[in-house]
């Protein structure tokens, strides 16, 4: 036995200290490690997954971004509520004058029995109180001084008459008037005030010491009557209040629950009617007279839409747009003279290397004499623009079948034109007009017709007007092209 | 397999290397449990705990230092992680006794009632204790290990030392009352 440090005690023991665990240690070990191992394995994603999954949440990201913006629009409806607000507050008030204006009439009575021998004093303090109730404001600091004076008029009923019955009719009309001296106006004070004071200087010295204790004691109960009537007020109206106030934050959340997709993208196609207004040409005067046909094309295109609110969408997208026009009753024939005429806003290509021209069958007898000539050929004039729409869209009828009109303005940029001439069924093209502008406008009008078939797929079916605005230069008499097209499609909200 | 190649297999998540690392280190890493864990059964939990730790890091092993104080280290911090979290009040002796001493004979105690006295101990004393004394640690890591403060650490190892020597001086005395 011998002295030892305790801790070197311990250090020494646990020096070599080996404890080889339990088989089933490694075995849970070796289980839980080929447990994670699985749940990894499940989550082996490749790596065309991830990059989508990448894209998706930017989208998501991008979404969200857009929605928080569009939240910070939302909260204008609540500030435009306000008013309604106070419409109700107010109406409320009056209710409660109106209230009060009946408790007026009815101490009226009351106080004036007791009073009918004396000075009609308290009477015509009441009366005044009644006439001028419904335009009193409310004031805690009136209602005490009011108290004071009422108890002083009282106390010199009281004195005067020295009648119990009377004090306590007095008392009793004054506990119930309580409600209503918070109404009581300043200028009703100053009447009261000059009455009492008069009254008061011829009984004061006499009254003051009889009716001293008992004025402190009416006083102080009366006191604690208004207080209890005061504070019940407002509490009734502080409940009024809130439950206004939260009758109105339930509106603003009931129209976020209700929230809508304001994106969508709508896929259309449509036929479109290409023509003009007016007797014109675009080509020349010379065809001015001839009969000119629209025709029926194609235009396709994506559309991109905002809604603003539940009523107005504004969208925009890229449409390709062919158009065609047919120009009838046209001869094309070969040059054959060197005095070839010109026509102003078409240069025609030369076909098997000879130089072509045209002319309205009416003017035909001139040329008669002329060799290879195509009669009756129609002067097909095609087009094709990228068309750029920017319209707004307003709701009608916003039901599971909507209704909108929609206007705006679309820009054409020209991608390609031709002139081709058509004779039975035989297409050449020969040329090609030189005055299409290559940047040109339009104003749009149209009817919406949507049927939706879910929350975010819908059908679109819109006839639209499309009136062009300088399309071309240099167009002979009067040219005016629209297009009419009925584009339809389906749009996918989110 | 030199022990480089073994941890590098390990890296790779092979299950024979894993084995084999256990073999290797497990003994010494479930002296650790034993002396941090109340009890046996909690020790072997802490092991397990452990290693699953040190095979899902192992990757994070860069071969600085020794490999096994990385191992040691993670051992004892699963089982601080397991323990400190359970607070006892403990009365801030300032007057720790540095040096308890006991009369002894080496040979009438065991291994095996030193560990249980150790852990009979409570929580944080244990804990304390153990870093202190047997795995030499300073009371400033100490503190920082535990998120105690340094008084609070000295207080526990003085508080560790004498419920030790209480326990080690009543088994000495019983047995000597034993042999009498």
């Amino acid at each position: 036995m011998s002295k030892k440090n305790l801790d070197r005690l311990f250090q020494e023991k646990f020096k070599d200290f080996d404890a080889k665990p339990n088989k089933k240690v490694w075995q849970n070990i070796q289980n839980q490690l080929e447990e994670e191992k699985d749940d990894r394995s499940v989550f082996v994603i490749p790596f065309w997954v991830k990059l989508s999954g990448i894209a998706v949440s930017l989208l998501i990201l991008l979404l969200i971004g857009n929605s928080l913006t569009n939240s910070e629009k939302e909260i204008t409806p609540i500030i435009v509520d306000s008013p309604q607000k106070k419409e109700v507050n107010t109406k409320s008030n009056l209710s409660k004058k109106e209230s009060n204006d009946e408790t007026l009439k009815k101490d009226e009575k009351i106080v004036s029995n007791p009073n009918q021998n004396k000075e009609d004093l308290s009477n015509k303090q009441f009366k005044s109180n009644s006439n001028k109730g419904t335009h009193l404001t409310a004031s805690s600091s009136n209602t005490f001084k009011n108290y004071k004076q009422k108890s002083n008029s009282s106390n010199y009923n009281k004195s005067a008459s020295l009648n119990e019955k009377n004090n306590k009719i007095a008392e009793s009309s004054i506990k119930e008037n309580n409600s209503n001296y918070a109404f009581n106006k300043v200028e009703n004070k100053k009447v009261i005030n000059e009455q009492n004071d008069t009254l008061n200087q011829e009984t004061n010295k006499t009254l003051a010491q009889n009716s001293s204790k008992e004025n402190e004691a009416n006083t102080s109960l009366l006191d604690t009557n208004t207080l209890d009537t005061n504070t019940k007020e407002e509490e009734q109206e502080n409940a009024i209040e809130t439950a206004i106030a939260e009758a109105e934050n339930e509106e603003p959340n009931n129209e976020k629950e209700e929230n809508y997709n304001r994106w969508s993208v709508y896929a259309n196609a449509a036929p479109v009617y290409y023509n003009s207004f007016g007797e014109g040409s675009h080509i020349d005067e010379e065809f001015n007279t001839n009969n000119k046909t629209g025709e029926i094309n194609t235009s396709y295109g994506v559309k991109v839409g905002y809604a603003l609110n539940k009523k107005l969408t504004i969208r925009s997208g890229i449409n390709r747009l062919n158009l065609s026009f047919d120009t009838d009753d046209v001869i094309v024939f070969q040059n054959v003279s060197n005095s070839e005429k010109f026509l102003r806003n078409i240069s025609l290509y030369p076909v098997n290397n000879q130089s072509l021209n045209l002319m309205s069958t009416d003017n035909a007898v001139l040329q008669a004499s002329s060799l290879g000539i195509q009669r009756d050929a129609a002067l097909s004039q095609r087009i094709s623009y990228y068309e750029v729409p920017l319209e707004v869209e307003y709701a009608i009828l916003d039901k599971r079948f909507s209704l909108n009109i929609i206007g705006g303005v679309s820009t054409f940029f020209l991608e390609d034109n031709e002139v081709v001439s058509e004779l039975a069924g035989f297409k050449t093209t020969i040329g090609k007009a030189n005055n299409i502008n290559n940047v040109s406008f339009s104003t749009n009008l149209g009817i919406g017709l949507y049927y939706n078939f879910s929350q975010h797929i819908q059908l679109n079916i819109e006839p639209t007007f499309k009136y062009q605005i300088n399309a071309y230069n240099n167009t002979s008499g009067d040219f005016n092209p629209y297009i009419i097209g009925l584009y339809s499609g389906l749009s996918y909200k989110f | 397999m030199s022990l480089d190649q073994l941890i590098y297999n390990c890296q790779k998540n092979d299950t024979k290397a894993q084995s084999e690392l256990y073999e290797l280190f497990s003994s010494k890493l479930f002296s650790i449990c034993l002396k941090y864990s109340r009890n046996y059964a909690e020790a072997e939990d802490n092991l397990q705990d452990s290693f699953i730790t040190i095979f899902k890091k192992i990757k994070q092993y860069k071969n600085k230092g020794s490999f096994e104080g990385w191992l040691k280290r993670i051992t004892i911090n699963t089982a601080l992680q397991r323990y400190r979290k359970q607070k006892i009040f403990d009365i801030v002796n300032e007057d720790a006794i540095e040096d308890e001493e006991v009369d002894i004979d080496e040979n009438d105690v065991s291994l095996d009632f030193l560990l249980s006295c150790i852990q009979e101990l409570p929580d944080r004393y244990r804990l304390v204790f153990n870093l202190y004394v047997l795995d030499g640690y300073s009371h400033k890591e100490i503190s920082e290990m535990l998120e105690i403060n340094l008084g609070t650490s000295k207080s526990n190892l003085a508080r560790a030392r004498v419920i030790l020597k209480e326990k080690i001086t009543t088994y000495t005395s019983g047995n000597n009352s034993q042999s009498l």
